[in-house]
């Protein structure tokens, strides 16, 4: 009796886990994955910036609106959107970029700044990665805009710059 | 007219497998029909398949798939290999060599004619879903209108000889798993586990677990010479879920032996082989969905995701369901002496289904809580370093130990305290060379020593070595059991694995810099100069060409010519990174960024120390498991 109910537990968790994924799919089926998380509210971002050396909640300080980018000097495609921000960081100045890397050095990060421009108010390394767990962010390059200090929209790889000019505009 | 043949022979080969299913059911009548609808299925699907890599040869831009992934100015290898670097041509691959083995396991299966076709019957279940979800909702023939004239391209990272191999390898590997799969479960329906079912098994579960390595071993290898971070693997959920059936496959290898040996664990090893194949069928939808975003992923599209989860629900509640009503009847209860090579084996069956646990936790956990909430999290590489590593070190330790276990012996304490201090005095040898590394990367260095010592070892002794005897010794090696052989050589593959990754991934060093021509940049003791820099165009793309002249503590090494590609068809560019490869360390250059008006490049240095140790032992790993598949007799195992 005992040996039948053991040989039960692998179809019963693969039974409830089917079901919880099904259900989860039709309640999601119409919210695209990548735009999880808007509305959610930011946490303090307490990663040290490697600029100002203060925390970047700090460096923040209180602006609710701000742009989030995550990315690498490792990554192709961060260099072609780091290219774009810098050009977009020029036009207007009055988008407030905060740059948030991991998985990467802090030379190699300054080298980078140094040589295609810094788009970026300040830049924090999220060395433990709790910053990205925390906002979802599973690749890069990932841009994130925060209006109200929560989150509005979110870019995966290319960013979208007549949508993220549009929030400035209003 | 191609994409309409394509359709037409996927639909034909759906119908051969919906007979193949359904016949045999309403009537009795002849067994053998199901096994020359499992031909049929064959030469449609691969038909099909045919097809495509055709319509990509001919660059047919009106098919929508070639359009997307082709471009006329591609080399012929990489259109072919295109067909299959994408969603729907991959899947066509996969379906392609299920339809492959199964006509392999129609001809050469020493089962009775009778298991034979049913067994093929649950196989044609399998291969109708995936036909099934090819036609449906993820046909590679679908038409774009009007036709264009010139494609997109193939994403250029994906423009590499070990990546157009990496795919069929590895599904190979998925494949293979479903006959070990079908065969239980068949043996679960009819209440009857002969113990030649699992010699007969054994062949393909060595096989699955053969081209997992394989396949696993080249994906890495392309990641390391192609993404140019200079690392091999980086716990991306999509390498994680081809990691998750290779744990299992090789607990199954294991117990597989259990029960053939002793008659023991066979409900177990039905259930291990039901999950291997359900990881399988997890691993090639988890990277072909969408639902996961890397490199390997093209596709977000939910009706799939819907279709794959349903498919994948089917399967697992049919086989768990049979194996919850049936299992229990098979095998005898044996105790086993604590100190036995079988007592390992239960042990390293406990150990690997621990790590599949936490891999799988890891993996589909984050995707759980994405589809319940709509949220997303993402697990980085600190949880897997903190529960992955720790885990691996005790079951190296264990394999070393158990393995070279002997019944009768009497210096048991002396072998292992030899073993345990020779390998404290490689690893204090080695922290005297390498100073300044954390306490588990040692601890992993001397579990990798603790393996390999203990299977030298016991080789020397087995051969008698210590007798200086050179014709006794070879009488010796001949005399060895190919199945004793096997083993050794895996064993010693995945301890020269586990030393090489520890060392590459502790003591490895990188700097970054800007150079110009005739200016140098140092890393240790190594420098490297641009010499120049070289303007090349090959049919599709451009290239930089660095030439960066090496030395060595004042020795020259050679010029290192690192690239950096356009290619303009895709507008993206890659880069190319030269390494140059000793035995002890691997010297990297990447390059980054060339800047064309000022004349210089950015690039990265790496070493690496001992990577050649993961290629050579993940080499040898394989080589054991092949060896096993071809030259262990399977009656004599």
């Amino acid at each position: 009796m005992k040996a039948k109910f053991i040989a039960l537990i692998p179809l019963m968790v693969m039974i409830i886990l089917a079901l919880i994924l099904l259900v989860g799919i039709k309640l999601n089926l119409n919210k695209p994955i990548f735009k999880a998380l808007i509305g959610k509210e930011v946490p303090a971002i307490t990663i040290r910036s490697i600029i100002s050396h203060k925390e970047l909640a700090e460096s923040i300080n209180d602006k609710p609106d701000y742009v989030l980018h995550f990315f690498t000097s490792w990554c192709e495609y961060c260099l072609v959107e780091h290219r774009k921000l810098v050009r977009m960081a020029k036009r207007n100045n009055k988008i407030p970029i905060y740059g948030i890397f991991g998985r990467d050095s802090e030379e190699n990060i300054k080298l980078m700044l140094k040589k295609n421009g810094n788009p970026f108010k300040d830049v924090a390394n999220d060395e433990y990665g709790e910053i990205s767990i925390d906002l979802g962010v599973n690749g890069i390059p990932e841009t994130i805009i925060v209006k109200d200090n929560k989150i509005v929209d979110r870019f995966k790889g290319e960013i979208d710059e007549k949508a993220l000019n549009s929030y400035w505009e209003q | 007219m191609l994409p309409f043949i394509g359709n037409l022979s996927l639909i034909i080969a759906l119908i051969f497998a919906a007979s193949a299913i359904i016949i045999p059911l309403i009537s009795q009548g002849p067994t053998r029909f199901v096994g020359n609808a499992v031909i049929g299925q064959f030469i449609f699907s691969a038909g099909s398949l045919g097809i495509l890599i055709y319509g990509y040869i001919i660059s047919d831009f009106c098919i929508s798939n070639v359009y997307h992934n082709s471009h006329i100015s591609k080399p012929l290898i990489y259109k072919i290999a295109g067909a299959w670097a994408n969603h729907e041509g991959s899947i066509l691959l996969w379906v392609n060599l299920l339809a492959m083995i199964n006509i392999i396991f129609l001809i050469f299966s020493k089962l009775d004619i009778y298991s034979r076709m049913k067994i093929l019957q649950l196989q044609s279940l399998i291969f109708a879903g995936i036909i099934g979800f090819i036609i449906f909702v993820s046909n590679p023939f679908n038409l774009i209108e009007p036709t264009p004239i010139s494609g997109k391209g193939l994403n250029p990272l994906l423009q590499d000889i070990g990546l157009a191999m990496h795919p069929p390898a590895l599904y190979l590997g998925y494949v293979c798993s479903s006959v070990p799969f079908a065969t239980f479960l068949w043996s679960l329906i009819k209440k009857e586990f002969p113990q030649t079912l699992a010699i007969h098994m054994h062949s393909w579960i060595l096989a699955t677990w053969s081209f997992l390595t394989i396949g696993i071993g080249l994906g890495s290898s392309w990641a390391y010479r192609e993404l140019g971070w200079g690392g091999f693997w980086f716990w991306d959920p999509v390498e994680n879920s081809s990691l998750m059936p290779w744990l299992l496959a090789t607990a199954l290898v294991h117990s597989n032996l259990l029960v053939i040996k002793r008659g023991i664990l066979v409900n177990w090893t039905i259930l291990l082989a039901i999950f291997t194949f359900l990881a399988s069928l997890l691993g090639t939808f988890l990277v072909r969905s969408g639902i996961l975003i890397s490199v390997h992923s093209f596709a977000n599209d939910p009706k799939r995701g819907v279709y794959i989860l349903c498919y994948f629900t089917i399967i697992a509640i049919i086989s768990l369901g049979i194996f919850a009503l049936r299992s229990g009847n098979f095998g005898t209860r044996k105790q086993l002496s604590l100190l036995s090579q079988e007592a390992g084996i239960f042990f390293n069956n406990l150990y690997l289904f621990t790590l599949f646990i936490t891999i799988c936790l890891g993996t589909i956990y984050p995707i759980l809580y994405q589809y319940i909430s709509g949220n997303s999290i993402s697990v980085g590489e600190g949880y897997y370093v903190k529960t992955f590593i720790p885990i691996t070190l005790g079951l190296l330790i264990f394999c070393g130990f158990f393995s070279t276990i002997r019944h009768k012996n009497n210096n048991f304490t002396i072998k292992y305290l030899f073993i345990t201090s020779f390998s404290l005095v490689f690893v204090m040898a080695i922290s005297y060379q390498y100073p300044k590394a954390s306490i588990i990367s040692y601890l992993a260095l001397f579990a990798g020593m603790f393996l390999l010592s203990a299977m030298v070892l016991d080789y020397f002794a087995k051969i008698e070595i210590h007798k200086c005897d050179m014709t006794l010794t070879l009488d010796k090696v001949k005399g060895l059991s190919r199945s004793y052989n096997a083993m050794m050589i895996s064993h010693i593959g995945l301890a020269i694995l586990a030393i090489g990754i520890t060392m590459a991934s502790t003591w490895d060093h990188e700097i970054d810099g800007e150079l110009k021509e005739g200016t140098t940049l140092k890393l240790a003791n190594y420098t490297a100069q641009l010499k120049g820099l070289e303007l090349k165009k090959i049919h599709n793309y451009v290239a930089v060409v660095a030439d960066l002249y090496v030395e060595k503590s004042g020795n020259e090494i050679g010029h290192l010519k690192p690239e950096q590609r356009f290619y303009n068809v895709e507008k993206s560019q890659t880069s190319e990174s030269a390494i140059h490869s000793v035995f002890l360390e691997d010297f990297y250059i990447s390059m980054s960024e060339f800047s064309p008006s000022n004349n210089s490049i950015l690039v990265r240095l790496f070493i690496r120390p001992f990577m050649s140790l993961i290629w050579i032992g993940a080499v040898i790993l394989s080589f054991g498991g092949l060896y096993s598949l071809l030259f262990v007799p399977r009656r004599s195992l």
